[in-house]
């Protein structure tokens, strides 16, 4: 063991006592972080840790207010991202970065193009990306369109793009977050593969188990300074958000209480973990259990998708029942809660609530009738991202469920924030702040807080939890818990795998748009859900 | 409310520049015929606010004044349609031009600068045919008809009177209502401070609209005489008559003198009050500004004292010897115009510089910037015949027109989608909005602003051109819109900021004329004056959203 200590060679990325402040917030004090050739490591914390900021400093787009940053043992300064790029520092952003009304070729070598007399060399240009691209395993005509290939691909076109220029250290921020399990996977093959040809990977994700799977190292950062690292075997899920959190904590969000199967009811089921501490817990659940024998909340029949036109849908939610959808990217989930919402028109089917069938034409039917959707992209379709909380949280309740009032009730709107801020903890500095400036996990709460000012009697999530840190996922996670007890019909659609089988009680699977299955209770496994979901099995 | 203020200083700058180098700028006739023409492009400018706001543009403007200007009339005066009717029939037609341009962007998809794009091209050719390109009018036998446009129901006194009684009203029940807010800041004196600004505000609002009602009603001390009231204007054979109420002509310039010496007493301490609070809270971070406005207006002392006598003397054909050099009269007005130009706009720019500090260092300070700004103008208006000016009927329209407005849009739910789905519309339809029909609304509203201004515009003008009447008038009033702070993007806008947008523009316009200027660079003038417009405002955008970022990244308290 000693002399493999000895032998070990110079690091290639060696940071030292790095700090970074930003007016009010220390971003980064003292610290550590060593890369060796040929290796992944992985970087987790929650978010605001500081990860962001320690990559942007490592990829020139910030400078450090202290410490050093050594490459090959010699001390750099990266001034500029072009100073990151001829150090051989690539970044691959979360959003990826890419023209997409540009071909393959033309992205990879953008700002680089060979030329010819003076004209771009399309056959250079089209030989050197072929051969980039065989390296990341995408065996694509480089001359495709990028808008014309999956968010996976493109990912391996951003990759291709950093080893067309020498790359040495891949920074991934976030790689997986919008790929499909086979994709991820592909992800994988290919970051061993470049581990293998020498290059450096620095990987952040939020998701452990990936990084079980891909880190010879693991990095763990909290609060802005190194919170330890793991080695080999040391890598397990347990021990990294003990870390992160700064406190032990159980292997995933455990419910408290889960909805009676038979009727029985369990609102009284001691509450084994911290989130006994909710006021709401169990003050309305004996009433509702009662109901819980009563009609479904919702009552999908034969319900046509527009996407996906071929198969029939039907399930049925009850109040204060969580059902989760699970599937691979593409299965048609979200297609499926935006066709319930009423964002399109279903081609056939029946859609009831409470017994009541319903016509759903717009998503202004589908409030009226008690439903609310948070959406997948929170930017784009939950929030206006430059009005205030306030503003947010009332726009669907500005007007009556009927439609008839003209005035804004400003003293209901403020309330129904304040409730809103208090209930969901949502952390801003005041009503009016715009919720642009506001962190993922809170924006989310901006938009759980706009439905529940409506009183919902059914609530439509799609990943919820989706580019959020583990404290305000389980406070999400909570949330939904304690809402399921008071009634509400519960029914999300998420990629997370550990996330369904956590949180609900019944579980659909969804494969290219049909349901393939149904998984209840301790049916609800890892290997069931991916049998149905890849089609393998049908129920 | 800094967005405001800004456009304000801005026409502010405009007025204080023209009334420095001429006389005539701040005469009874042509500050009459200035808020005429600013009230007319003002109605224009609220409509298309709506649109811009949504995101899209309205470029048919132009010609729907056009043609209602066409239509109205040849109803009237060829086919002998009584007055009333035409009004109500050319404005359905405006309501059904704005419904079929709402219907074609939001069923068929088209982008809103096609689809007026063609509007404009087509209603412009549809008039021109229709009229034969004939020059229209009404004649003289339909002047009580042209009162609508050229009436003159009351002055500004008894504007001032009504409006001072409101906001009386308005302060004291907002008083009554007043919500109970504390600072972030936990220490004792940041919350006596907080409360202490509270108080301030919310007693300067009925304090400013009695010091308004007391100068509108200063005339009536003197006395007053009753007599048949005049008639303001006919529609449909129903007279509408004044109150018949009028004031002894000793009267009449009782208000300004009133309201001159009223705006200086009031000015004057409330000034030393807002210098002794800034300047205890942070002395250091307002010296420079401070320094900076008495610097600039010690400047402007000295050129109203040398430079502009010279400026009224001069004659363009003169030769004139400065020092050494000789100079021609164009030349030495135009530098003059130049140096007054830079001064005035530094005086002003000091102002708002030492305002915003002053704000930024010390609540109670920036609870005194309405009332200190108010005695200020006021002060400097009493200097103007304006009180004493008659108000004209379109003013009266506009200022109907933009309360009703600014209620739609900052009060009903109605308003609120439309700022809502103009910056998200996703956003907005998965909250359960009909986005589809709002956009329409915006576009009907636009149009019917659009056929409004057109009649009035015929009604004032008497002789309608159809190849030219109302040409550009769209760029005018999206400029406006644009000065006054909506963004092309959409999701923003206040209908105070447009319609002081709009004033800018008309005394820019005016300023241009009296001053003597080439009129062949009137074009080139305004739209330099946007621009600049247009980059102070991004750069104040850029400072707000850093403040913002870095108050966001403060650690929670």
């Amino acid at each position: 063991m000693s002399s493999a200590l000895v032998d070990q060679p110079a690091p290639l990325l060696e940071v030292r006592s790095l700090c970074k402040r930003f007016p009010g917030v220390r971003a980064l004090h003292k610290v550590d972080l060593t890369l060796m050739r040929g290796e992944v490591l992985a970087l987790v914390g929650e978010n605001g840790a500081g990860k962001s900021t320690l990559m942007k400093i490592l990829a020139g787009v910030q400078l450090p207010d202290e410490g050093q940053i050594l490459i090959d043992g010699k001390p750099v300064i990266i001034g500029s991202v072009s100073e990151a790029i001829r150090l051989g520092i690539t970044l691959i952003h979360q959003e990826l970065n890419l023209s997409d009304n540009l071909s393959i070729g033309a992205n990879i070598f953008l700002g680089r193009e060979p030329t010819r007399w003076g004209l771009i060399d399309r056959v250079e240009i089209d030989m050197r990306s072929r051969q980039h691209l065989t390296s990341v395993g995408l065996f694509v005509d480089p001359q495709t369109l990028v808008r014309n290939l999956t968010i996976g691909r493109q990912q391996m076109v951003e990759i291709a793009k950093a080893l067309s220029i020498d790359a040495r250290v891949l920074i991934m921020d976030e790689p997986t977050s919008s790929l499909s399990q086979r994709e991820a996977e592909a992800l994988f093959n290919v970051v061993s593969g470049l581990r293998d040809h020498g290059v450096s990977v620095i990987y952040i994700s939020h998701r452990l188990g990936e990084i079980e799977r891909i880190a010879d190292r693991v990095t763990v950062m909290r609060d802005g300074q190194n919170a330890g690292e793991l080695v080999g075997d040391q890598i397990h899920h347990d021990a990294m958000v003990s870390r992160m959190v700064g406190r032990d904590v159980s292997r995933f969000y455990e419910r408290t209480v889960r909805h009676p199967q038979a009727g029985v009811n369990a609102g009284n089921a001691p509450g084994g973990n911290e989130s006994a501490d909710d006021k709401t817990d169990g003050d309305e659940s004996g009433g509702n259990a009662a109901n819980g024998k009563s009609l479904p909340a919702l009552q999908v029949e034969g319900l046509i998708v527009p996407e996906h036109p071929r198969h029939k849908l039907s399930f049925h939610v009850m109040p204060g029942e969580i059902v989760g959808v699970a599937g691979l990217v593409g299965a048609g989930r979200s297609e499926m809660l935006r066709c319930l919402f009423g964002v399109t028109q279903p081609l056939g089917g029946t859609v009831a609530i409470d017994g009541k069938t319903v016509a759903l034409q717009s998503p202004k039917d589908a409030i009226a009738s008690g439903m609310g959707l948070v959406p997948e992209d929170r930017k784009e379709q939950g929030l206006v991202i430059d009005f205030s909380v306030r503003q947010n949280v009332s726009l669907a309740s500005l007007s009556d469920k009927s439609g008839m009032r003209t005035w804004i009730d400003f003293g209901a709107e403020e309330s129904d924030t304040l409730r809103s801020i208090d209930e969901l903890r949502i952390k801003t500095p005041s009503a009016d702040q715009v919720v642009r400036y506001l962190s993922g996990g809170n924006q989310q709460k901006v938009v759980l807080g706009k439905w529940l000012a409506m009183n919902p009697k059914i609530l439509l999530l799609d990943e919820p939890t989706r580019g959020i840190d583990v404290g305000a996922k389980e406070e999400i996670y909570r949330l939904m818990e304690t809402l399921s007890q008071q009634g509400l019909a519960i029914l999300f659609v998420s990629s997370e795998m550990e996330e369904v089988i956590a949180m609900s009680d019944r579980t659909l699977v969804m494969h290219e748009g049909a349901l393939t299955g149904e998984l209840v209770g301790d049916d609800i496994g890892e290997q069931q859900i991916m049998n149905l979901a890849t089609g393998v099995v049908k129920q | 409310m800094n967005k405001i203020l800004g456009i304000f200083g801005l026409l502010l700058f405009v007025c204080l520049f023209t009334t420095v180098l001429s006389d005539s700028f701040v005469g009874e006739l042509n500050m009459y015929n200035t808020t005429r023409w600013s009230a007319l492009f003002g109605i224009l400018s609220i409509g298309v606010a709506f649109v811009i706001i949504t995101g899209g543009i309205d470029l048919s403007i132009g010609s729907v004044v056009g043609l209602v200007a066409c239509l109205l009339p040849m109803m009237v005066v060829d086919h002998g349609i009584s007055p009333g009717y035409a009004i109500l029939i050319v404005m359905a037609i405006a309501g059904g031009i704005g419904l079929l341009h709402g219907l074609l962007i939001t069923r068929l998809d088209l982008q809103p600068f096609v689809v007026t794009l063609c509007g404009l091209l087509f209603y412009r050719g549809f008039a021109r045919w229709l009229t034969d390109d004939q020059t229209l009018g009404f004649g003289r036998d339909h002047q009580t008809l042209q009162l609508l446009a050229l009436g003159k129901p009351c002055s500004w006194a008894t504007m001032l009177l009504i409006g001072g009684v409101g906001l009386f009203l308005y302060g004291l029940w907002k008083m009554h209502h007043r919500a109970r807010t504390s600072p972030n800041s936990r220490s004792l004196a940041d919350i006596r401070a907080y409360a202490e600004a509270s108080e301030i505000s919310a007693l300067s609002i009925p304090f400013i609209g009695f010091l308004l009602a007391l100068i509108g009603s200063a005339r009536f001390w003197l006395g007053w005489e009753t007599g048949p009231g005049t008639v303001l204007f006919e529609v449909a054979g129903y007279q509408v008559r004044g109150l018949g109420i009028s004031v002894t002509e000793d009267a009449k310039l009782l208000p300004a003198t009133v309201m001159r010496y009223a705006g200086i007493v009031l000015f004057v301490p409330t000034l030393l009050m807002f210098l002794e609070r800034a300047c205890r809270a942070g002395f250091r971070r307002v010296r420079m500004p401070l320094a900076a406005v008495v610097v600039t207006l010690l400047l402007l002392a000295g050129c109203i004292w040398q430079l502009v006598p010279l400026f009224r003397e001069a004659s363009p054909d003169d030769q004139w010897q400065v020092g050494a050099i000789e100079v021609t009269g164009t030349v030495l007005k135009t530098t003059i115009m130049l140096i007054v130009f830079v001064v005035v706009g530094s005086v002003i720019g000091a102002i708002g510089w030492l305002l915003s500090v002053s704000s930024g260092v010390c609540q109670q300070a920036k609870a005194l910037i309405p009332l200190l700004v108010t005695t200020g103008v006021m002060a400097l208006l009493g200097h103007t015949s304006l009180a004493a000016t008659m108000v004209p009927m379109p003013m009266l329209i506009l200022i109907a027109l933009s309360i009703v407005a600014a209620v739609f849009l900052n009060r009903t739910v109605y308003g609120r989608y439309l700022l809502a789905l103009g910056r998200n519309e996703e956003a907005a339809r998965y909250s359960g909005i009909n986005t589809k029909r709002m956009i329409v609304v915006a576009y009907v509203l636009c149009s019917l602003a659009a056929g409004l201004g057109g009649v009035l515009f015929a009604l004032d003008v008497n002789s309608v051109q159809p190849s030219g009447f109302g040409n550009f008038y769209e760029l005018y009033a999206i400029a406006a819109a644009v000065l006054g702070g909506c963004s092309l993007r959409g999701g923003e806008g206040n209908i105070v900021g447009v319609v002081i947008g709009a004033a800018v523009m008309r005394v820019l316009y005016n300023a241009i004329n009296i001053l003597g200027i080439s009129t062949k660079l009137e074009y080139s003038i305004i739209g330099m004056v946007i621009l600049a417009g247009a980059i102070v405002d991004v750069i104040v955008k850029r400072i707000v959203a850093k403040r913002a970022v870095l108050a966001s990244q403060e650690p929670d308290s």
